[in-house]
């Protein structure tokens, strides 16, 4: 994996910009695809809450999430615009509801994998 | 220029095939190919396969050559391409332009996938493994059903959608899967068994899914002056489109719609000179039942948001203004990854020479192909006619 797409996302979600044309990525990325430069630095993302576009919950799970099912998964339209996928935690399904306020946090799973989760606010 | 046609179309039959080996149902395609044309393994130039994920469904890696080598075709060229569920049609496309370049004459294109050498939760962890791994795979375990799941939902949420409008496209297709004596699910189903079938990825149930089948399609494309010589009822491949979305599925624009179908359907019109009204017939990616309405809104055949009025119409069934999925889609002929969408061509070849007995579109002349991989990472829309 590259380093800014794991390794730098270790204690906040970290986005990407491109020193030369000024392309911000989210997730977060080494190379950029507008300039082709690779001149990027990682910095942590201000926007991180935002409405919830759509969910799944999944109840047929592949092999390696067997032992997880069911679980949910939706996406998330941040304040400013980016759209990311995330695991949703500690909210009932009949809860949910499109639109409603999220806010993006790091998940960590205990084998190094990294991903995000969406959660109620505070 | 070297127009190109279908001249030789066959399936091997869809379902869990545990009768037969990975070679063995190629030549059940092949050969009923080779009688449909009448011609012979001697007449082939060069072989496309599509095969999707053999090095994850079956123990061998690279198939192609032992298929192509029990087909009587080493002494050709061959190869084998790869574009997830849309491989298929992303073969017909290379062997189409082999045609034109004047390269060669004479193309097999070949498509098999047994999926079932795997239990069903391995395959569908092998499909799921075809979005990306890293950003998406290996920190959430999406699923394909959960994919089309969000664009349901999604779908839903802007345009009033129901989860009876998804049942009625399942209906359908089974309605004409259960005269296709090559479909894996040949029996009728009604609303009810739909909504009442278990949550796979909510707002989808199980019979909002293409099941996992084995299954093989052959079709032979030769240039216009062999196709004339072969046959006198060459079908003609008219317009191809092909565009691809962004790997990252929440970054797609439109998240209730596949939009590089609607690039590649743009395409695939302009080049053939005919508007989504001239389409007499069409094979659609129903994946996910939500896939087929996405796809009526796709192609044109209606406005975004308008794909439930059509199937609540009957607009595409038998005696509607467009019958789309005439053999019983992916839904119920099955969905074997690497054939589907060769399977899709051989089923528009026989409904524009008018073959298709009981399930025959009226006067079709023009015909339509809608193949997508992943969720719309490779789009194609082929046209076809008489």
């Amino acid at each position: 994996m590259a380093k800014v797409e794991n390794a730098e996302n270790v204690n906040a979600v970290m986005v990407s910009r491109c020193t030369r044309c000024g392309t911000l990525y989210l997730p977060a990325r080494s190379n950029c695809n507008h300039c082709y430069s690779s001149e990027t630095v990682s910095e942590p993302l201000k926007s991180k809450s935002g409405r919830l576009l759509t969910y799944t919950v999944i109840t047929a799970p592949p092999k390696s999430f067997e032992d997880k099912s069911p679980y949910t998964i939706g996406i998330i339209e941040l304040d400013d615009g980016h759209k990311i996928e995330g695991w949703i935690e500690g909210i009932e399904a009949d809860r949910l509801t499109v639109g409603m306020r999220l806010h993006l946090k790091l998940k960590h799973w205990p084998d190094g994998r990294v991903g995000f989760q969406l959660l109620e606010p505070d | 220029m070297n127009d190109v046609a279908v001249v030789g179309v066959g399936l091997g039959r869809f379902g869990n095939r545990s009768d037969v080996s990975f070679r063995e149902i190629a030549f059940e395609a092949a050969s009923k190919a080779f009688d449909d044309a009448g011609i012979s393994p001697k007449d082939i130039d060069f072989t496309i396969s599509s095969i999707a994920f053999p090095e994850a469904l079956t123990s061998q890696s690279s198939p192609a050559a032992t298929v192509v080598d029990y087909l009587g075709l080493v002494s050709k060229g061959s190869m084998r391409v790869e574009a997830a569920c849309a491989s298929g049609s992303a073969a017909i496309r290379a062997g189409y332009s082999a045609i034109k370049a004047g390269l060669v004459n004479t193309v097999l294109i070949l498509g098999v996938e047994k999926m079932n050498e795997v239990s069903p939760i391995e395959a569908i962890e092998c499909l799921a493994r075809a979005s990306d791994v890293q950003l998406e795979y290996e920190p959430y375990g999406i699923t394909f059903a959960g994919f089309y799941a969000m664009m349901a939902r999604m779908h839903m949420s802007k345009y009033g959608t129901t989860e009876e409008d998804l049942a009625k496209v399942a209906v359908k297709n089974h309605k004409y899967g259960a005269m296709n004596e090559f479909a894996h699910l040949r029996k009728t189903i009604s609303i009810d068994d739909v909504l009442k079938s278990r949550v796979v990825a909510s707002p989808l149930k199980l019979y909002d899914c293409s099941p996992i089948t084995d299954g093989a399609a052959c079709v032979i494309l030769s240039d216009a002056d062999n196709a004339r010589k072969i046959t006198d009822t060459p079908i003609w491949l008219t317009g191809l489109g092909a565009a691809a979305e962004e790997a990252y599925f929440a970054a797609k624009s439109d998240l209730a719609s596949v939009n590089g179908a609607r690039q590649a359907a743009d395409l695939a019109y302009k080049m053939a000179k005919v508007k989504p009204s001239d389409i007499d017939v069409a094979e659609v990616h129903d994946c996910f039942t939500i896939a087929e309405l996405m796809a009526y809104e796709d192609l044109r055949f209606c406005e975004k948001g308008q794909g439930p009025s059509m199937i609540r119409d009957g607009q595409t069934e038998i005696g509607g203004k467009l019958p789309v999925n005439l053999d019983g889609g992916l839904k119920a002929k099955g969905h074997p990854i690497g054939a589907t969408g060769v399977a899709m061509t051989v089923e528009i070849t026989r409904q524009l020479r008018g073959e298709c007995k009981n399930r025959q579109a009226p006067k079709a002349e023009i015909g339509l192909t809608h193949n997508v991989g992943n969720t719309g990472q490779y789009c194609f829309v082929h046209i076809y006619s008489r």
